[in-house]
C-alpha cells in the first residue's frame, strides 16, 4: 500500500471507529447530557458532579430539591407522594449559593416549577458569590453550552467501560430505586465514634467576631437567594435550615464565628420571609436531634432517619419560622449553644 | 499543552500542520519572485513560532516570558559575535569572554529556577542559618531549552557555529515537539533542515512514518505508562507496608513506566517532527536490552549523554589525560547527569550510583583490552544473559533513588527489598490497578463472587507486566516503523491503538520528564 493510501485508510477507519463510539455514548447518555433515559432504562443518578446538570436540563419534573450533601439522602418519592409533584434533586457538594442558584436558573430555562425545597447551609451564606464549578475541577464540558467540548464526553473510556455498563446493569439486572438518587447514607456508619474521629475541639477559644463580620459576602449571597425568589413568584419556596450536630456549634463557638453565623441566619430568614411565596423551617435548635451524636457521622452529616424526620416536619408549625417567633428560635439556639459549652461537649471530649 | 490531550490532537496539531504547509506552499508557488517567496517562508516561520509559543504558554504564560528572555539573550550574544566577526575584531580573549558570559547566563538561569531553593536549603543545614526559601516554580522544560542554547552559545563562541536569522534560531529553540521533554536537539541538526526549503512541502512517506511513531508513542504513554503509574504511585504511598515481592514489583513496574513514559513522549516528538518533514535525533534504542550500564547509557536518553560527552567530558580532557583523570571525568559527567534530573539529593546519589558502575565498567574493559582478552560474549552464553540481568537489576534498583521523594523514603524502599518478608501485600498492590478495562469484570465478580475480585486485579496486573515486558524485549518504535509494511491489518492495529488512546485521554496524566 502506498503511504498516501495508508494515510487515507487510517483517517477513514479512525473516523468510523470514533463515530461509532460517540454514537454509543450519545445514545445511552449516562450523564443525561442530551436526553432522558431511552429503551425504558431507569434514571440512574449516583454521580452528581457528572449527572446533576444534565438531569436538571433534560428530565421532566415540576419540583426541585436543592442543597448540599446533607440533602442527598431524601427519597424523591416522599415528596412526590406528599406534594403531588415530580421531583428532581439539584445537589452540589459544597452547597454554595452561587452554585445552587446557577442550577436553579438553568432549570428555569425550560421548566415551570411548582415547588422548590431549598436546604440552606449556614456556611453557604458566607461562601464566595462566584460559582465554583471550574475552580473545583468539575467536568466543564457538561456545564458549558459548547458542543466542541463534548468530545471529552463522547470519547471517554470511563463513560464507555464504566458508566454505560453500570447504567445497563442497574436498569435491567440489579435493583435500583430511582427515588434514592445520590443517596450516600446507606454506605456510611453513624455514631459517636465516627464524629469523634472527624472532630476534636480546639483547646483555644478565639475571641468572638462581630455579628456583622463578612457582611459583604452575606449580602452578595442574600441577593442571589432573594433574586431567585423574587423572579419566580409563581413557585412555592420552602427553605429549611438543617440540624447540624452539637460539635458543629462547638466549632463555631471556638472559632469565634457563632454570633456571625446566627446573624447570617437571622438576616437570611428575615429577607426570605418578606416574600409571599416563601416558608422557612428551622431545625438547628432541635435539641433532641443535635445533642445526640448517634445521629451523625461527622460534624454535620446526619442519618437517613433524621433526613426523614426533616421531611415529615416540613409543614410542622413547631419548626416553621415567622417574623413573630424568629427571635424566640434565635434565643433558643443561643441557649442550646450555652448548654453545649457548659455540659454537652464535655460528655464526649 | 500535552501531546496526549484532545486540544493538541484535534485542534493544535491539525492547525499547525495545515498552516505551516499552506504558507510554505505559497512560498514555493511564488518561486519565480524571490522576494515574495522569501516573505511567505518568513511568514511560515513566524506562524510556527507563534504556535510554539501557544503550545508552551498554555501551561503558564509566565513560563513563556522566561523562555523568550533566554532566547533573546542568547541570540543577541550570537549577533554581537557576528558583528565582531564581520569587522574582524574577534580575538581569542573576546571569544572566551563571550563563552564565559553565555555559559554563565544559561547556567545561572537554570540554577536560579531549578537549584536555588535546593542550594539555600543545604546552606541553611550546613551553616545553621535560616534563609527563606523562594519557592520558585520550575518552568517546564527549562533544562531542555537551556541545554539546547548552551550548546549553541558554546559552539558559537568557539567559532563552530554560524549566526542564524532570528526566526530560525527561535524556531530551533521553541520547535514545540521537542520543547518540553526533549530530545535535546542541537542547532546544527535542526536549523539546516529549517533552512532547506525543499522540506517545506508535505511528504506522504515522512508523514505516515511520523503518524506511526506518534500513535505508537501515544500508546506507550497512555495505555502502558499511565496504567503502570497507578501501581507505582500506590506502592510509593504505602512503602512502609510493602513486603519484598511487592517492593520488587513496584520497582519493576516503575522501570517499565519510566521507559514507556519518556520514550513514548520522544516517539511522539519524533513522529511530529517527521510529519513536518524534519528529522529529530533518536533518544532511545531499547535501553533495557543493554548488557552493561555503559551500553545502557548509550541507548537511554541518548541526546543527554551526547550533550554531556561533547560539552563536559571532552572539555575536561576526555580520555586523553591518563587513566585516573578519565575515570574522574566519567564520574563528573554522571554526577552532573544526576543533578540535571532534579534538585534533590536522591538525584545526586542516583548520578553517583551510575557513575561508580560506569567507571568500574570502563576500567574492566580497559584491563581486558590490555590483556587482549576482549572477546565479545557469545550470544545465549551464561555470561551474556548474566550481564544483561545484572545490568537490568542494577538499573532497576538505582531507580529507587530516582523515584523516591527523599533519601529516607529511598532507604526504606531498599530495606523493604533487601529484608525478606511476605505479607501478601501484592494483592492490595494489584488492587490499585483501577482501570476502566477491568471494571466490568470486577463489578461482575463483586456482585456474583466477591472472593474473585482480587484474582481479577492480580490477573490484570500480571497481564500488564507481561505486555510491558514484551514491548521492552521486542522491537522499539523506530524498528517497528522501519520494518513494518503498510498493510490493511497494520492500519487497523494502529487505528485501534489510536482510538483506544483517544478514549483514554479524559483521564488526567502527567509526563514524568516535564520536571527535569
Amino acid at each position: 500500500m502506498t503511504s498516501s493510501g495508508f494515510l487515507k485508510k487510517f483517517i477513514l477507519e479512525l473516523l468510523i471507529v470514533l463515530a461509532v463510539i460517540a454514537g454509543v455514548v450519545i445514545f445511552f447518555d449516562p450523564f443525561y447530557h442530551y436526553h432522558k433515559p431511552v429503551l425504558g432504562m431507569k434514571q440512574i443518578l449516583n454521580d452528581k458532579e457528572y449527572q446533576c446538570i444534565g438531569s436538571l436540563r433534560n428530565f421532566d419534573y415540576d419540583a426541585l430539591l436543592v442543597g448540599s450533601s446533607v440533602a442527598e439522602n431524601f427519597n424523591n418519592r416522599w415528596f412526590e407522594e406528599e406534594y403531588n409533584c415530580t421531583l428532581e434533586k439539584a445537589i452540589r457538594a459544597s452547597g454554595t449559593t452561587a452554585d445552587l442558584t446557577y442550577y436553579v436558573n438553568e432549570v428555569y430555562q425550560n421548566h415551570d416549577l411548582k415547588h422548590i425545597f431549598y436546604n440552606v447551609d449556614t456556611s453557604a451564606l458566607y461562601a464566595s458569590p462566584k460559582t465554583t464549578f471550574r475552580t473545583s475541577g468539575q467536568p466543564m464540558y457538561l456545564y458549558d453550552h459548547n458542543p466542541l467540548t463534548d468530545i471529552r464526553y463522547w470519547w471517554n473510556k470511563d463513560v464507555l467501560l464504566k458508566k454505560i455498563p453500570y447504567q445497563l446493569v442497574y436498569s435491567y439486572v440489579a435493583d435500583y430505586d430511582e427515588g434514592e438518587s445520590y443517596n450516600w447514607a446507606k454506605w456510611k456508619s453513624f455514631g459517636v465514634d465516627q464524629v469523634k474521629r472527624a472532630y476534636t475541639p480546639s483547646e483555644t477559644i478565639e475571641e468572638m467576631r462581630k455579628s456583622d463580620s463578612d457582611l459583604e459576602l452575606l449580602t452578595a449571597n442574600l441577593e442571589m437567594l432573594t433574586a431567585l425568589v423574587e423572579n419566580h413568584l409563581e413557585t412555592e419556596f420552602t427553605f429549611y435550615f438543617p440540624p447540624y450536630s452539637l460539635v458543629w456549634w462547638d466549632e463555631a463557638y471556638r472559632t469565634g464565628n457563632l454570633e456571625r453565623n446566627l446573624y447570617g441566619q437571622e438576616q437570611t430568614i428575615k429577607a426570605l420571609l418578606s416574600f409571599p411565596n416563601v416558608k422557612v423551617y428551622y431545625f438547628c435548635d432541635d435539641a433532641d436531634t443535635i445533642l445526640n451524636l448517634d445521629n451523625y457521622m461527622d460534624t454535620l452529616h446526619f442519618s437517613e432517619e433524621i433526613t426523614y424526620q426533616i421531611f415529615e416536619d416540613l409543614g410542622n408549625p413547631e419548626y416553621e419560622l415567622t417574623l413573630d417567633n424568629l427571635d424566640d428560635h434565635m434565643e433558643n439556639m443561643r441557649e442550646i449553644v450555652d448548654q453545649i459549652e457548659q455540659e454537652e461537649i464535655s460528655k464526649y471530649y | 499543552m500535552l501531546f496526549n490531550s484532545e486540544l493538541f490532537i484535534f485542534i493544535f496539531l491539525p492547525i499547525v500542520l495545515i498552516g505551516w504547509f499552506f504558507i510554505n506552499h505559497l512560498g514555493l508557488k511564488a518561486e519565480a519572485d524571490p522576494k515574495r517567496s522569501a516573505f511567505f517562508f518568513r511568514m511560515a516561520e513566524v506562524f510556527l513560532l507563534g504556535m510554539s509559543f501557544w503550545f508552551y504558554g498554555y501551561f503558564k504564560l509566565s513560563y513563556l516570558g522566561i523562555m523568550i528572555i533566554s532566547i533573546l539573550v542568547n541570540f543577541i550574544l550570537s549577533a554581537l559575535i557576528n558583528q565582531l566577526e564581520i569587522k574582524d575584531l574577534l580575538t581569542v580573549f573576546s571569544r572566551k569572554a563571550f563563552l564565559l558570559f553565555g555559559v554563565g547566563f544559561n547556567l545561572g538561569l537554570l540554577f536560579y529556577f531549578k537549584y536555588f531553593d535546593f542550594f539555600t536549603e543545604n546552606m541553611n543545614a550546613l551553616f545553621h542559618t535560616n534563609r527563606l526559601l523562594r519557592n520558585i516554580l520550575l518552568p517546564l522544560g527549562i533544562s531542555f531549552f537551556t541545554f539546547q542554547q548552551l550548546s549553541f552559545v558554546i559552539d558559537r563562541s568557539l567559532g563552530k557555529a554560524k549566526h542564524y536569522p532570528f526566526l530560525q534560531y527561535a524556531n530551533f529553540v521553541t520547535f514545540f515537539p521537542q520543547l518540553i521533554a526533549g530530545p535535546i536537539v542541537l542547532h546544527d541538526e535542526l536549523v539546516p533542515q529549517l533552512q532547506d526549503y525543499s522540506r517545506r512541502k508535505p511528504n506522504a512517506d515522512c508523514f505516515v512514518k511520523g503518524l506511526q511513531q506518534f500513535v505508537l508513542g501515544l500508546g506507550k504513554k497512555v495505555l502502558l505508562a499511565d496504567a503502570l503509574a497507578l501501581v507505582v504511585n500506590y506502592g510509593f504511598e504505602k512503602v512502609y507496608y510493602l513486603d519484598t515481592l511487592s517492593a520488587l514489583l513496584v520497582m519493576l513496574a516503575y522501570m517499565f513506566e519510566l521507559y514507556f513514559d519518556f520514550s513514548g513522549y520522544c516517539d511522539m516528538a519524533l513522529g511530529i517532527g517527521s510529519m513536518f518533514n524534519l528529522t529529530l535525533p533518536e533518544n532511545f534504542k531499547s535501553p533495557y536490552k543493554a548488557h552493561s550500564l555503559n551500553e545502557l547509557w548509550k541507548r537511554w536518553h541518548i541526546t543527554l549523554t551526547r550533550f554531556f560527552t561533547t560539552y563536559v567530558y571532552y572539555p575536561l580532557g576526555g580520555s586523553r589525560r591518563g587513566v585516573l583523570r578519565t575515570d574522574i571525568n566519567i564520574f563528573i559527567v554522571f554526577l552532573l547527569s544526576g543533578l540535571w534530573h532534579g534538585a534533590n539529593w536522591t538525584f545526586v546519589l542516583w548520578g553517583i550510583s551510575q557513575g561508580i558502575v560506569i567507571v568500574w565498567d570502563h576500567e574492566r574493559n580497559r584491563r581486558r583490552k590490555l590483556r587482549q582478552t576482549s572477546q565479545p560474549e557469545q550470544r545465549h552464553s551464561f555470561l551474556y544473559w548474566f550481564s544483561w540481568l545484572a545490568t537490568f537489576l542494577y538499573f532497576m534498583l538505582s531507580l529507587v533513588l530516582f523515584r523516591s521523594d527523599n533519601v529516607t523514603l529511598a532507604v526504606e524502599m531498599y530495606r523493604r527489598i533487601f529484608t525478606p518478608s511476605w505479607t501478601g501485600f501484592v494483592v492490595e498492590l494489584a488492587g490499585s490497578l483501577d482501570i476502566a478495562e477491568l471494571y466490568i469484570l470486577v463489578q461482575a465478580a463483586t456482585m456474583k463472587a466477591p472472593a474473585f475480585v482480587s484474582y481479577i486485579h492480580l490477573a490484570g496486573f500480571t497481564l500488564l507486566m507481561i505486555i510491558s515486558a514484551f514491548f521492552i524485549h521486542g522491537k522499539n518504535t523506530e524498528e517497528i516503523v522501519s520494518d513494518r509494511k503498510l498493510t490493511n491489518g497494520y492500519c487497523l492495529v494502529l487505528v485501534i491503538i489510536a482510538a483506544w488512546c483517544i478514549v483514554s485521554l479524559s483521564q488526567a496524566s502527567t509526563f514524568l520528564y516535564f520536571n527535569f
